[in-house]
């Protein structure tokens, strides 16, 4: 291989760690969204990259699987958030707190 | 009552004579059939109610009388015992027997129970009062009658529904917080209990493989002494509670104060002797070398329990709240008994038991009658009530003075302002 | 014929038995009747009895009657049963005698009473009570009737239950019995530890095996119920206050029967008190300065049954003295007279009471001998008989004890003697208050009606004092008979004529103070005696006949009864009371409670704390996550890595 599979798992590193900080700061919900799908991804690149590596086919399945679990949760979330819009318009992900104990 | 795995319940022989009627469980089941008879009946009918309720606690009481009849003094062990596998891969069994202690109990709590459905009537929704009276009869049996240790935390536990609606839907004004209060402290401290009882049964379990939760097998097992100190600790906690032993005595009080009169009856008179009961049966019985250690505390206690009761007892100005004071001095008398670890004392606490169960009942069932005559129960607002009535006032003051056993209680506090 | 020993307790429990649920329904006077005849069967079967065991040789003049097994269980045996012996039976005639003649006075006394029947219930149960106290042939047993005794003078002084008076002092007397009775108890179990068994014989037999501290221990044990029940220092108060019941129950508890219960204990008691002398003098010691402080208070008293109530705690110091002094026969004989003859005061008492209108005031009495011949004769035979006078009884009793005291110690004597005058001196100054000289109320005119004008007090509406009903003067006349003639029963003058003594030497006879005086140093006692009797009767007749107001000789610190029962309200009611007031507030409510409560409160504000981790940020909950995922990582890679 041509690039050595730790500059790809670096990659996926950082792709997470900007998603997971992006998660935790920004308050609109679809960008919350986008840093879930980019965390996601990062697993993705990790799974293919160790497949790859390790030759093991594995790894490629286990990317199918997030990739309909990703698809599944987006479908879910939208619609929650659709719903939660429609009562108001600029909602962020802090006007969500009904459950608060 | 199927356990996954076990079966239905299997009928293993009895134990002692041969296709006798087995008294002790019907005991435990007629006041559970009483309650249901209740509670198919129509709201109305509250003749038809307090006759039924009646009947159960009668129909205990007949069969008490029966294994009274049946009972043969002198044999040591325990007689009429009841023994059904329940759940056989863990060892707990539906087994109930009788001996020496446990038969005058039975007999005092079936008396009790007439008594105070008999000489107290709770006009607002008698039909449910009744039927968790029967339940709470049916408890207190079992709970006496039990030789299966679990089975016995089952009853104890049993127990303390029905007392906690009884205290909380017909008591007076601080029904609320006397009934909850009672409940959570009691149940709390038999948490403790539970956890004694599993160690109690895992403990030897694991050196002799067999697993059984009857208390005979039980008392013949060995255990070191931190473990046997601990347990007894463990043990000791509910029954401190419930019986209660100073310091842990402040719920009652407020329960036996707030209670309606048939509720104060059976608590005073019997449930507190569900406490007392289990420290002689379970403590002095599995625990014999913690006990021994222990005693001088416990001694302590009792005898702080005496005095302090006795003092508090005579500043009370609500009467339930001055014969609740007065129930934990006598209570001391019976700890005082049973950790004096010689055979008269023990006798002196069982007959102590007794004794006060009926005298204490008398006393709420006199105090039920006066509140339902004037109104109140706070004593300076009572004066000159002798007239009249002089078989029940002056027997219940003869009794209740003249009780003399192998220790003779003296009441300091027996006083009416 | 002793084997119907049984019935002498039983017919009294009987009279209860029927009385308690039927005697509404007997009512006045059927109730009365059937009370006083039982008490008097039962007089008459002690008689029989006594007659009986006299005919046996006086060293096997002890007879039990075992009747069954009470308590039974390891090593404690106590049986139910009678002893039947010379101590016993004495007590048990004068008991039954004295109560019949008082149950008969009673239906006189109590004749328009509402509640009847319910006071001779109560007589009847108290008699029972007394009977098994003195015929019991076991501690606990007697302990049962002394119990049964306390809680019956509980009723019968607060009978009148809605006067405020009434009902306090029958909850006093409660009060003091039970701190006797405690001693009372550790005695019993004191014995029971030491020598293994509750019955007299049997504990006395075995007193060779007990150590000289525990004998005195269970002597001063003992002595406390005495001093609770028999109303010595410092537990006397309650007999004055208790004063507050009807007369026939002073004159049968306070005087004849339940306070002389702890003399009897004591001379129950006397091998006991014989192997522990230091509690005997103890003994001696209390009951001379009881008789001196009792005596004193009765000289300011104004109250007619005061003055009997304080007369009886000092007499009832002198029977202390006598059995501490050894001098049992002595202390029984004092017993039986006084027996008599405060009996007698009482009733007589009671009788000027009714003729008064329910006064009882003496400053309010006087001129009334002529007018009720009967009471005013027996009372002054009954003066004459308590002062000591020859040849009244009592001279003959008290001459015993003050004897047998000299024995002991002079010291005693002295304040014995002293007492004695003492004694002469305020039953004679209430006697001429009462009897004698210028009428201090106002006679009603023959026209006026006899009942009560609303409003008026008693001087002014008139009173048309008379001799009572034959039910009450009987009595009276029979008891005046007895005090006279009491003496007989043991006279000094020959060894023949001492019955007394010789009638109770199988039971008391081997610890009695052996001392004899010559026949000259008797005469000289005799003549001593006889002469501080007429002394206190010559300065009472000078200073009272006349004269009714005379605040010198009547000083608070006396007729408040030297202030024992303030110092005792003030130093340990109020304390007591401060004291219970404190552990039932702060101790129970704020401590133990408040430790309870605590862990309820507790448990509240942890989860309100804990509560606030339920922010509802759903960010606040992703940082929550990822914190926890990184410390996971970061422990598993620790783990990996070493």
């Amino acid at each position: 291989m041509s690039v050595h599979a730790s500059w790809y798992l670096t990659l996926a590193a950082l792709l997470f760690t900007i998603g997971a900080v992006g998660l935790l700061v920004r308050r609109n919900v679809l960008v919350m969204f986008m840093c879930i799908e980019l965390m996601l991804n990062a697993a993705n690149l990790t799974f293919v990259t160790f497949a790859r590596a390790l030759n093991d086919i594995g790894g490629q399945v286990a990317v199918f699987f997030v990739l309909v679990v990703a698809a599944a949760e987006v479908v879910v979330g939208l619609g929650i958030i659709v719903a939660i819009f429609r009562r108001k318009v600029g909602a962020t992900a802090d006007d969500a707190h009904l459950l608060k104990g | 009552m199927l356990a996954p795995g076990a079966g239905p319940i299997v009928l293993t022989g009895i134990t002692t004579s041969q296709r006798a009627f087995p008294y002790l469980t019907a005991l435990v089941l007629v006041p559970v059939v009483a309650a249901f008879v209740v509670m198919c009946l129509p709201r109305r009918s509250t003749g038809a109610i307090r006759a039924a309720g009646l009947a159960g606690a009668l129909g205990v009481l007949g069969i008490a009388a029966a294994v009274l009849d049946q009972f043969q003094a002198g044999d040591g062990g325990y007689q009429m015992v009841s023994d059904h596998a329940w759940v056989a891969p863990l060892g707990i069994s539906w087994t109930l027997g009788v001996d020496g202690i446990s038969l005058f109990l039975l007999l005092m709590t079936a008396v009790l129970f007439v008594l105070a459905l008999l000489g107290t009537n709770e006009r607002h929704n008698t039909k449910a009062f009744t039927a968790w009276m029967l339940l709470l009869e049916a408890g207190c049996v079992g709970s006496f009658l039990s030789l299966d240790v679990l089975l016995f935390f089952l009853f104890f536990e049993l127990t303390l529904v029905p007392t906690y609606f009884v205290i909380g839907g017909w008591g007076h004004e601080r029904r609320g917080y006397a009934a909850t209060k009672f409940f959570l402290y009691t149940f709390a401290a038999s948490a403790f209990m539970l956890v004694g009882i599993v160690a109690l049964v895992f403990l030897p379990q694991s050196q002799t493989g067999v697993t059984t939760f009857d208390v005979r097998s039980l008392a013949a097992t060995h255990l070191s002494g931190t473990a046997e100190m601990l347990l007894f600790l463990a043990f000791t906690a509910a029954f401190a509670v419930k019986a209660p032993i100073f310091p842990f005595h402040t719920w009652s009080p407020d329960a036996y104060g707030e209670a309606p009169a048939a509720g104060s009856v059976i608590l005073a008179g019997v449930m507190a002797k569900l406490g007392t009961y289990g420290i002689v049966r379970f403590d002095l019985g599995l625990f014999p070398h913690a006990v021994v250690v222990i005693a001088p505390l416990l001694l302590t206690l009792g005898v702080v329990g005496i005095v302090y009761g006795g003092i508090v007892a005579a500043v009370q100005k609500d009467l339930k709240r001055l014969v609740a004071y007065s129930s934990l001095a006598h209570l001391g008398f019976i700890v005082v008994g049973a950790f004096a670890l010689t055979g008269e004392a023990l006798s002196g606490a069982v007959l102590q038991m007794v004794n006060h169960g009926l005298y204490t009942a008398a006393l709420f069932i006199l105090i039920a009658m006066i509140y339902r005559r004037r109104g109140t129960f706070q004593i300076p607002r009572l004066r000159g009530l002798h007239g009249g009535r002089f078989a029940r006032c002056g027997g219940e003051a003869l009794r209740s003075r003249l009780a003399v056993g192998p220790r003779t209680e003296r009441n300091p506090a027996r006083l009416v302002r | 014929m002793i084997h119907a020993a049984f019935l002498i307790p039983l017919f009294p429990l009987v009279g209860f038995a029927v009385l308690a649920p039927f005697g509404r329904k007997l009512g006045n006077p059927l109730a009365g009747w059937i009370a006083t005849l039982l008490v008097a069967a039962s007089f008459v079967v002690t008689v029989l009895v006594f007659v009986a065991l006299f005919r046996i040789a006086p060293a096997h003049r002890s007879v039990t009657e075992p009747w069954f097994d009470w308590i039974s269980v390891d090593r404690l045996r106590v049986g139910a049963g009678l002893l039947v012996d010379p101590l016993s039976l004495t007590m048990a005639s004068f008991v039954t005698g004295v109560s019949a003649l008082i149950h008969l006075y009673s239906i006189g006394y109590m004749r328009h009473d509402e509640q009847f029947p319910k006071f001779f219930t109560y007589l009847n149960l108290f008699v029972f009570s007394m009977l098994m106290l003195v015929l019991a042939d076991n501690f606990v047993l007697s302990f049962l009737g002394w119990e049964g005794v306390g809680v019956c003078s509980y009723f019968l002084i607060a009978f009148w239950f809605d006067r405020a008076e009434a009902a306090s002092a029958g909850k006093k007397a409660m009060i003091f019995n039970r701190i006797g009775d405690a001693g009372f108890l550790l005695g019993i179990f004191l014995v029971f530890e030491r020598t293994g068994s509750v019955q007299y014989t049997t504990v006395f037999a075995r007193l060779g095996h007990v150590g000289t501290p525990s004998l005195v221990a269970i002597a001063l044990l003992l002595f406390l119920g005495a001093v609770g029940k028999s109303a010595q220092i410092p537990l006397f108060p309650w007999l004055a206050d208790a004063m507050a019941g009807p007369t026939p129950v002073s004159a049968l508890i306070h005087a004849a029967t339940m306070v002389t219960a702890g003399v009897y204990l004591m001379c129950r008691i006397n091998p006991v008190l014989h192997l522990a002398p230091d509690a005997a003098h103890v003994i001696a010691w209390v009951g001379v300065a009881t008789a001196f402080v009792g005596a004193t208070s009765a000289c300011a008293q104004d109250d007619i049954k005061k003055v009997l109530a304080y007369s009886t705690v000092s007499q009832l110091g002198y029977m202390f003295l006598a059995a501490g002094s050894g001098a049992y026969v002595a202390a029984i004989f004092l017993m039986l007279t006084h027996a008599f003859y405060k009996a007698l005061l009482f009733l007589g008492a009671g009788s000027v009471i009714h003729a008064m209108d329910e006064d009882q005031d003496i400053k309010n009495m006087g001129g009334l001998a002529k007018l009720m011949p009967i009471t005013g004769v027996t009372f002054l035979v009954g003066w004459l008989s308590i002062a000591g006078v020859p040849p009244f009884s009592g001279f003959w009793s008290k001459g015993d004890v003050l004897q047998n005291a000299w024995a002991v110690t002079p010291a005693l004597w002295a304040i014995g003697a002293v007492t004695a005058a003492l004694t002469a001196y305020y039953m004679g100054r209430e006697y001429f208050l009462v009897f004698q000289g210028q009428r201090r109320w106002v006679e009603a005119r023959p026209e006026a009606s006899h009942g009560p004008e609303h409003g008026e007090s008693y001087t002014a509406r008139g009173l048309h004092p008379h001799d009572p009903t034959w039910h009450m003067s009987v009595p009276l006349v029979v008891l005046a008979a007895l005090a006279v003639l009491g003496g007989l029963v043991n006279l000094p003058f020959h060894p023949s004529l001492v019955f007394l003594e010789r009638w109770l030497s199988p039971v008391v006879g081997a610890t009695l103070l052996q001392h004899h005086f010559s026949a000259g140093a008797e005469w000289l006692f005799a003549l001593v005696d006889a002469a501080l009797a007429i002394l206190g009767v010559a300065v009472a007749a000078a200073l009272w006949r006349k004269s009714s107001d005379r605040p010198a000789l009547e000083p608070r610190f006396l007729s408040m009864a030297w202030w024992v029962d303030a110092a005792e309200d003030r130093l340990v009611a109020r304390t007591g009371e401060a004291l219970a007031s404190f552990t039932a507030t702060v101790v129970e409510s704020r401590v133990v409670d408040g430790a309870v409560n605590g862990v309820a409160s507790l448990v509240r504000t942890t989860g309100e704390r804990l509560r606030r981790v339920q922010s509802g940020y759903v960010r606040s909950y992703a940082l929550g996550l990822t914190a926890g995922v990184v410390v996971l990582l970061a422990y598993l890679l620790v783990r990996v890595g070493s």
